[in-house]
């Protein structure tokens, strides 16, 4: 019992420095920019874990991406975290009753959040607000950021399945 | 499923969900501070940003270095720091020249330089959803860095504290459409509004607002901030006119402006703690003028009785 406690720890602190090591990277300036746009790294990583630990450790670490992007983004504190966290319990949920994880599950779980989390700031920080040549912004920002986002997502889930995997054999041992 | 909406785990994220929306209301209600769980998080993260933001400015600079060619580099440099020195010295004469023609009205006004006051940072991260290029600073409240601190680098104005955590600040832009600040023209003295524009700032271009249409701008004019507002000290440089544009109304101008300072590349910016007339409009400002006038009448008027 003390064993498998010791590994649950020590594989949430492995997706804890990951986490953390992403969303270092994710800001960093420069880094990963293509086009004048850069892949979000926490939010493919947090939803695979959902995808593998199921609703409460993928929830839990949907909120803690959450936090960190609020931190450094420009919307209003909160807005990543409740989505995230409650995009992962989702995600959690679904794979636990009605689907499979895997890739291509990973991919349409991450593309759906980040379009729902881009529609949702270019509703509230721009078209209400009525500015100009808007479309700018969905086309040659977020659009560009959903696909970098979505070309990063299958090694984040192949990292999270590995991870996993090498826990799960550890605790069947 | 069913099931899952009566488990404690639901309940938890309920919960949670409920302790972030508060902090939301929070954060909507109080701008300008981060709330403790950002000050928490930025606490931790800051020293890390900062090292690897650190690591790819070297990085970056390295493949700049090695893509091009080591003379053309060391020219482009100096031909930066030449034009930089220019547009200074062009501000100054402009400065002289409106000087000289308003000595006579403003003959007896003891000329005040503002005193700045700054606090040096480095930018530690840009965040991919963040438009307009803001991003985040090392340096929070406890170096002294307030909500609205102008950020200014040796070449210009680049933007204004958006949000301030204990380690850590965010900026907004000049190049961002919710930023408006009070400029003038150093040459015809014509004011207006800079603001940002959402096409103009695809090409790194700020735009120059409500200019009158009797104006004579043109081309290449240098544009000072006006610190009527008191939000931004008086005479930073914002940029330079690139093109101008009637307005369909037909009564103002729009001017589009080169920001002097790199905005889309800055890694290290000063923040202004501290000018004259911060925090002050022009209305308080005149009032102020208007006593200390006051006050020197007064000081003169025994002293004329006297004689």
């Amino acid at each position: 019992m003390i064993r498998e406690t010791k590994l649950r720890i020590q594989k949430m602190s492995i997706y804890g420095a990951f986490l953390l090591l992403f969303y270092v990277l994710q800001t960093t300036p420069g880094f990963l920019t293509f086009w004048g746009a850069k892949p979000l790294l926490v939010l493919p990583f947090v939803i695979c874990i959902a995808m593998m630990d199921g609703e409460l450790v993928g929830g839990l670490f949907g909120l803690a991406a959450g936090v960190l992007c609020d931190t450094s983004g420009i919307t209003l504190f909160g807005i990543n975290s409740l989505l995230y966290m409650a995009a992962c319990v989702a995600v959690g949920l679904l794979v636990i009753y009605y689907m499979q994880p895997s890739r291509l599950n990973s991919l349409i779980f991450t593309g759906t959040t980040m379009v729902l989390r881009q529609l949702f700031e270019y509703f509230f920080y721009y078209v209400m607000w009525g500015y100009e040549d808007i479309s700018i912004i969905l086309l040659r920002h977020m659009l560009p950021t959903v696909l970098l986002t979505l070309a990063v997502t299958p090694l984040m889930y192949e990292l999270v399945r590995l991870i996993y995997a090498y826990y799960r054999r550890k605790l069947h041992d | 499923m069913s099931e899952f909406f009566q488990s404690k785990i639901f309940k938890l994220f309920l919960a949670l969900a409920a302790l972030i929306f508060i902090l939301m209301l929070r954060s909507s209600f109080v701008q300008g501070n981060a709330n403790f769980f950002s000050d928490m998080v930025g606490m931790v993260t800051t020293p890390l940003q900062k090292s690897t933001a650190a690591v790819s400015e070297s990085a970056g600079g390295f493949w700049k270095r090695l893509f091009s060619a080591d003379e053309l580099y060391e020219e482009n440099q100096q031909l930066k720091e030449q034009i930089r020195v220019l547009t200074e010295q062009q501000v100054e004469l402009e400065q002289y020249r409106w000087e000289n023609e308003s000595l006579k009205e403003f003959m007896g006004l003891k000329e005040e330089h503002p005193d700045h006051e700054y606090v040096m940072a480095s930018v530690v991260s840009r965040d991919p959803n963040s438009r307009f290029h803001s991003f985040v600073l090392d340096k929070g409240s406890l170096d002294g860095v307030e909500y609205l601190d102008p950020v200014i680098t040796e070449d210009g104005l680049v933007g204004r504290i958006s949000e301030v955590g204990l380690t850590f600040s965010k900026v907004t832009t000049i190049l961002d459409p919710a930023l408006h600040v009070g400029a003038y023209n150093a040459r015809t003295r014509d004011m207006g509004t800079i603001t940002g524009r959402i096409e103009a700032a695809e090409e790194g271009l700020c735009s120059m607002e409500l200019v009158s249409r009797s104006s004579t701008a043109a081309k290449d004019d240098i544009i000072v901030t006006a610190g009527s507002t008191g939000l931004f000290p008086k005479d930073l440089v914002i940029g330079r006119i690139v093109s101008l544009e009637s307005e369909s109304d037909g009564k103002s101008m729009t001017a589009m402006i080169q920001p002097a300072a790199e905005v889309d590349s800055v890694t290290n910016v000063l923040v202004v703690t501290s000018f004259r007339g911060q925090g002050s409009s022009m209305e308080q400002l005149g009032d102020e003028k208007a006593e200390e006038a006051a006050d020197e009448q007064a000081d003169e008027q025994p002293q004329e009785d006297a004689e």
